[in-house]
């Protein structure tokens, strides 16, 4: 932790304190050579396993990567140990090999940190396989990225002391899975700071991070599953809950109002449903939507807020990445579902935060505004948007995103796409068309894709972007009038929807 | 009606029961499904002994690694301090040991100790017994409580045990930490004008994160 006001970062400087991840930490083997005698006598089943699948699917690319898999490294397999006949349980799982999806966070000399499936501890030989496969490209100066094998990919992250790999089957992005782990990378440094993650490491190469990480593994569980169905997340944009911007702003202003005097609070942030419904902050700051959505991920996966008013560190690693904020973190009333965040740079004005929480309560009530929020709630979010309402209904769903604001609307999930199934297929091939967006050279502005379940579409605009699923008869240009006709309607509704201004604290 | 207000501040191992012991006290519920604490949840509850109102903060602290190094900011100025391990899990008797060695260094003034083995519900897997934790509570001066917050058992004592030890410490000159109001008119709107929390910890009150 640092003091109050070196926490604060320069403004100007906030976005670029991450390492780059290039770290040249390529001497694993010499280091701990305890180790690497269990990383090196695991790997030959483990790459067997990879190699088999690899077969089935012909064809393997490896970007940024020219040779074979380490050959010489499987003379050091050492006969299997009943611990490791264990991990070959774990790897022989059916159930374990059929999830879609595999996360695994390693430390750099190939120590487990955390699997999504499966206990790491029973992992230990897949993850001397990742860290092998990381180094040997390393020692050649490169860095390797993605491994491709029929629908398969393998991405990889390698943040400093910290590597993160992303399996998928289905035929996501790279983008996407990218995106995915530069999440997880940064829900890591917001329980830790980057900071401590790198004095650990310097100290101890082999360090267990898994000791100070207890407890916060289901913060990354809840944040994948976040990440995996709500578009927001891989669109890097702000979701709120709508509501009429004349009561909107009441809320806010009592919020204003009540903190004017506290000096060093840097964020008031109002949620509910891994929404927001209002916000200020202290002028010069912002709230980045990746920092912001880390804030809904941990008031969505702590029970404990619920039962009394907590004192919370995190670190926003867009704001800064190198020291705590500290959190009075209550809900509103009892029977209130939304949640109030007082964040600010000094740890010792808890009484204070206290204090300001109970008089904006006292106000919001008096005002009548706490009813008006938890009308607001009860809502359900599918009477939010009307397609049939706007006049095209032949839209069947779609997630705008406006430039300026960075604010996310979409559509209520309807059939067909109310199971978390088909869902899921949507939101891939959002995901898959979003990012071949981003990556052409010049830049598109609009993609189609059409199968016979729908067309989706994805424009990008001088101010908005959108993705949207249609009926699959429909003609292109049809379709483009239909996105229009949305993108007019949402814009003159923009104030209902978006938080278009933040109060300044 | 004279009125003592303390701080009373939880330690102990992940795991242990030490919000569910707070919660099943001042909230009377228990839930299975609690997550565990980030940072410090903040409670207050009062006990009425006799003629006098003890007006108890609590501080209910995370038991994770991770937040090791914060704990300072809630122990500094604590009048009583609650130390909980699990009957079932050696290592967490182990911590509070540790805890225990941290207070005696930082807290100067008296400090009232409860050492709690908690989780007496599941007797069949006690590791720790009785006479062990209760000696070793003795060699510290602390008082010894067992308790299941899941069954409620054995927590009201310990709370009422703080109270009253409140009130012998409240006749101590050396205590200065301890807020004492003769009339109860101030206390009871709320107003709070101690600031002995709200010190600016200085730089030295910063201890490394980890110690390896």
């Amino acid at each position: 932790m640092c003091d109050a006001n070196s926490v604060l970062p320069d403004s100007k400087s906030d976005q670029g304190t991450e390492p780059s991840g290039e770290s040249k930490n390529q001497d694993v083997s010499k280091e701990d050579d305890e180790e690497d005698a269990v990383q090196h006598k695991s790997l030959h089943s483990s790459c067997s396993t990879i190699v088999d699948e690899a077969e089935q699917n012909d064809v393997v690319n490896v970007d940024m990567m020219t040779s074979d898999l380490p050959r010489d490294l499987e003379n050091d397999f050492v006969a299997a140990t009943t611990e490791l006949e264990n991990e070959d349980s774990v790897l022989d799982s059916e159930e374990w090999k059929a999830k879609e999806k595999h996360i695994f966070i390693l430390s750099s000399s190939g120590k487990p940190v955390y699997s999504r499936h499966g206990s790491e501890d029973k992992l230990v030989t897949l993850f001397g396989v990742m860290q092998a496969l990381v180094s040997f490209v390393q020692d050649s100066d490169d860095t390797l990225e993605s491994i491709h094998f029929g629908n398969n990919v393998i991405v990889f992250q390698i943040r400093g002391p910290i590597v993160l790999v992303a399996v998928s089957k289905k035929n996501d992005s790279v983008l996407f899975l990218r995106n995915m782990l530069e999440y997880v990378y940064n829900q890591v440094v917001s329980v830790l700071t980057l900071r401590q993650v790198t004095t650990i490491f310097e100290r101890r190469r082999n360090y267990d991070l898994r000791r100070l990480l207890t407890g916060s593994e289901r913060l990354i569980d809840h944040l994948l599953t976040f990440y995996e169905t709500e578009p927001s997340l891989f669109m890097n944009g702000l979701a709120c809950i709508p509501m009429p911007s004349p009561q909107r702003e009441a809320i806010s202003s009592v919020i204003v109002s009540t903190c004017s005097k506290i000096k060093n609070l840097v964020f008031a942030v109002l949620v509910a449903n891994n929404r927001l419904i209002a916000l200020a902050r202290k002028r010069k700051y912002s709230m980045c939507p990746s920092d912001l959505h880390l804030i809904l991920n941990m008031v969505a996966a702590s029970e404990s807020f619920k039962t009394a008013e907590s004192w919370t560190p995190i670190c926003l690693p867009q704001f800064n990445a190198n020291g705590f904020l500290h959190g009075h973190v209550s809900y509103l009333t009892e029977d209130c579902d939304a949640c109030l965040l007082l964040l600010t740079v000094d740890q010792d004005i808890f009484f204070q935060l206290s204090e300001a929480k109970k008089k904006i309560t006292e106000k919001l009530t008096k005002n009548n505004l706490v009813s008006v929020i938890n009308d607001v709630l009860k809502k359900p979010p599918s009477s939010w948007v009307s397609l049939h309402y706007i006049g095209v209904s032949k839209i069947r769903h779609f997630i705008y995103k406006c430039k300026k604001s960075q604010n996310i609307l979409s559509s209520p999930l309807t059939p067909p796409y109310d199971t978390t199934d088909e869902s899921r297929k949507l939101f891939t091939k959002y995901q898959n068309l979003y990012s071949k967006m981003f990556e052409s050279n010049p830049q598109l502005q609009v993609l189609f894709q059409e199968s016979d379940e729908e067309r989706v579409v994805c424009l990008i605009g001088e101010k908005f972007e959108v993705l949207a699923a249609l009926e699959p008869v429909i003609k292109k240009q049809s379709a483009l009038d239909l996105i229009n006709k949305l993108c007019q309607w949402i814009q003159k509704e923009e104030d209902r929807f978006f938080i278009t201004n933040v109060p300044y604290l | 009606m004279k009125t003592i207000e303390g701080k009373v501040v939880v330690l102990g191992a992940q795991g242990v029961g030490k919000t569910s012991m707070v919660v099943r006290y001042i909230g009377k519920m228990f839930s299975h499904h609690i997550s565990p604490t980030i940072g410090a949840s903040f409670f207050t509850c009062n006990i009425n002994k006799g003629d006098i109102r003890v007006k108890l903060q609590v501080w209910d602290t995370a038991g994770q690694e991770r937040f090791r190094s914060m704990a300072p900011m809630y122990y500094r100025n604590a009048n009583a301090a609650l130390l909980v391990f699990d009957i079932t899990h050696p290592p967490s008797f182990s911590s509070i040991k540790s805890w225990v060695k941290e207070l005696q260094r930082n807290v100067e003034e008296p400090l009232i100790l409860c050492v709690v083995g908690n989780k007496t519900d599941l007797e069949s897997k006690r590791k720790i017994s009785r006479e062990e934790a209760e000696q070793y509570a003795q060699s510290i001066a602390a008082s010894y409580f067992e308790s299941s917050a899941l069954n409620d058992s054995g927590i009201e004592e310990i709370f009422l045990c703080c109270a009253e030890g409140m009130i012998t410490l409240s006749q101590d000159k050396l205590v200065k930490t301890l807020r004492v109001s003769p009339s109860n008119d101030r206390t009871e709107n709320g107003r709070s004008e101690r600031v002995n929390v709200s010190n600016h910890p200085s730089a030295s009150d910063e201890r490394p994160p980890l110690c390896c």
